[in-house]
């Protein structure tokens, strides 16, 4: 059965992946892509866009989910398609709530899959609060998901569609006053990176920082941590945190010091491929969400760590 | 003086689930129960507010009974009214049922001039909500507030994005969300408790709401919740001979191809 499908997103860096994972699901049936940026255009027909609309004017307010939200929904009335799809970003998310309000529509949010099962749409997703995974029917549609990034292999699938210009009256209701950037690196670097030293309340000073970076040095590794590190301490920088309400992180490599490994933290780190902790009590939960768990005092492991690991190179 | 409403939700404590051993799915008949934690920096948020200028804090729940809880403990932490919104022959509500009940408290019971809620509940992690009533409701919306200025007739949001942090001015009314970073919500103390426990929860069925019976209607239902699989090694090293310990690691990660 094929199946129509829409996607939204101005993100170059989510786009390859959304339209793979939506080529595959509407099994030939098309899919239509939305966005405000015509940079982006190209690159969606690249990923297989049968259509690509493009909103104006361009949003002079970014990250608006009101303006969004009503140019998703002038699609949506064009195409009627059976299921949205957005990624899973804060912003992504707030746009589809916005836009599930419009259409009085189902939203299934942070989908780690989803499929058209017996006419229906299942999903897959996390629930309390990492505890559970959830299998989710959804019950009509037009149906809305967001989308966690990292569950398909992008894949190049050019076609020559049309672009189409969709003017959007709707003006944003709130006024940006300031953006302050957060650095490049934490929050973007931390979802790519490929090794992840991250440290917890296990770390006495704020001066022993000097420790884990010299680690995270030798590893070619970024530097995350727990909540308590980056938002109530701020010894990491605000965003640099991992876990339910911070960054999901998937690197080969992760290595937990001093973290005790609340299931909130491990929400975020569940898909690592390989985990080592260092820890010095033998019965913290991290051990059972570790491959390798030295029991020890990070104080003399890491320097160790790092002698050894220098030793080789 | 501006009249907030706040929303509070009672979850299952994640931390208490219980699983299913002959199913391998996870239960939480039994589980304790208690707020939702984005909920509480939601009320503490508006309790601050009130403080400074004056108004009234209304706290609303949907939900069954037992919901009754988290308005009791609303109440004991300083909100001035509590409204349950309930009906016994409607077990469970999803998120968008649950979105037009409360926007259509707002209206029957408002105006209010500001409404706070949680970025997300910690049992669903639906974090939809929020957004939802501000849409039924044309209310424009500030999430993933970590910072908030009231000053008569705007707010002011910071907002924690993912490329920086977004200082916003809105008009009032509006629906904002907040972070868990935005305040250290305070404890009910025992005088609270006793003074919350002579305060009444209001019952509001949905008949009283201008609800039809398809806004209530379930769209998105759960048909299994399994514990998540994460097979780790769990080889344990000894540390204390660090020199052997890292050796024994790297030799490991060598093998593992990760290093
Ligand atoms: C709604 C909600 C959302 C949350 N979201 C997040 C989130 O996104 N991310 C997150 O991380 N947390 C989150 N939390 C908080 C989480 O529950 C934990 O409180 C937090 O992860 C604990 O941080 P920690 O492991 O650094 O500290 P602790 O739990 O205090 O653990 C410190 C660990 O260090 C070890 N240690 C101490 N000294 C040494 C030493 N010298 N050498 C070696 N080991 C040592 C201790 O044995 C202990 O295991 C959330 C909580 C809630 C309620
Ligand atoms: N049943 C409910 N009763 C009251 N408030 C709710 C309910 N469900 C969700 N909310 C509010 O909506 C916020 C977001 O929840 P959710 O969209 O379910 O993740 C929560 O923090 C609550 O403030």
């Amino acid at each position: 059965m094929t199946h129509r499908v829409l996607v939204y997103s101005d993100s170059p860096k989510h786009i390859p992946e959304l339209l793979t994972y939506a080529n595959q699901l509407s099994e030939g049936g098309g899919v239509t892509m939305v966005t405000q940026d015509d940079k982006l255009v190209d690159l969606s027909f690249e990923y297989g866009a049968s259509r690509v609309y493009l909103t104006e004017p361009k949003s002079t307010s970014p990250y608006d989910a009101t303006t969004t939200s009503a140019a998703i929904f002038e699609a949506y009335n064009k195409e009627k398609p059976e299921l949205i799809i957005l990624s899973a970003t804060k912003f992504g998310k707030e746009t589809s709530a916005r836009l599930a309000a419009k259409l009085d529509a189902p939203l299934a949010t942070e989908c780690r899959s989803v499929s058209f099962t017996d006419g229906r749409i299942e999903v897959e997703r996390m629930v309390f609060s990492g505890n559970g995974l959830s299998t989710e029917i959804i019950g009509r549609t037009p149906a809305i998901v967001t989308l966690q990034s990292g569950i398909v292999e992008p894949r190049k699938n050019p076609h020559n569609g049309e672009t189409e210009k969709l003017s959007i009256e709707v003006k944003p209701m709130t006024q940006t006053l300031e953006v302050r950037r957060k650095s490049e690196t934490s929050a973007a670097r931390l979802e790519e990176a490929e090794r992840i030293v991250a440290v917890g309340r296990g770390l006495q000073r704020k001066e022993d920082l000097e420790l884990i970076r010299q680690l995270a040095e030798v590893l070619h590794a970024a530097i995350g941590g727990s909540r308590p590190l980056a938002a109530d301490l701020g010894w990491l920088s605000d965003d640099q945190w991992i876990g339910l309400s911070g960054h999901k992180v998937k690197p080969k490599l992760y290595v937990a010091i001093g973290i005790s490994g609340q299931i909130q933290h491990i929400a975020g780190m569940r898909d690592a491929k390989v985990v080592v902790a260092i820890n010095k009590d033998p019965n913290a939960p991290m051990a059972a969400n570790s491959d390798y768990y030295v029991v020890g005092d990070l104080y003399t492991i890491v320097p160790e760590l790092i002698k050894q690991l220098k030793q080789r190179v | 003086m501006p009249n907030i409403l706040v929303t509070v939700k009672q979850v299952v404590d994640v931390d208490s689930l219980k699983i299913d051993r002959a199913t391998n799915t996870i239960t939480t008949v039994g589980v304790p129960r208690k707020m939702n934690d984005f909920d509480k920096n939601a009320l503490e948020e508006a309790i601050r507010i009130r403080e400074k200028q004056g108004g009234k804090v209304v706290a609303v729940s949907v939900g069954q009974q037992s919901s009754r809880d988290v308005l009791k403990e609303a109440l004991a932490m300083g909100a001035d009214e509590a409204y349950l919104i309930t009906d016994q022959s409607i077990p469970e509500f999803d998120s968008r049922a649950v979105s037009h009940l409360i926007s259509k408290f707002y209206t029957k019971f408002g105006p209010f001039d500001l409404v706070i809620m949680g970025e997300g509940s910690v049992d669903h992690f639906s974090v939809q909500v929020g957004p939802r009533v501000a849409e039924l409701l044309k209310l424009p919306q500030l999430t993933y507030t970590r910072r908030l200025e009231y000053s008569g007739d705007s707010v002011v949001a910071e907002r924690d994005l993912e490329d920086g942090f977004h200082v916003v001015r809105s008009p009032l009314p509006c629906v904002v969300t907040v972070a868990q970073e935005i305040n250290q919500p305070r404890l009910p103390t025992l005088k609270s408790i006793l003074a919350a426990s002579k305060k009444p929860i209001n019952l509001v069925p949905p008949s009283q709401l201008e609800i039809n019976a398809d806004m209530l209607q379930p769209v998105v239902t759960t048909k299994t919740v399994v514990p998540p699989k994460t097979e780790r090694k769990k080889v344990v090293i000894d540390g204390s001979k660090p020199e052997e310990a890292v050796q024994t690691l790297i030799k490991h990660l060598t093998q593992e191809g990760v290093i």
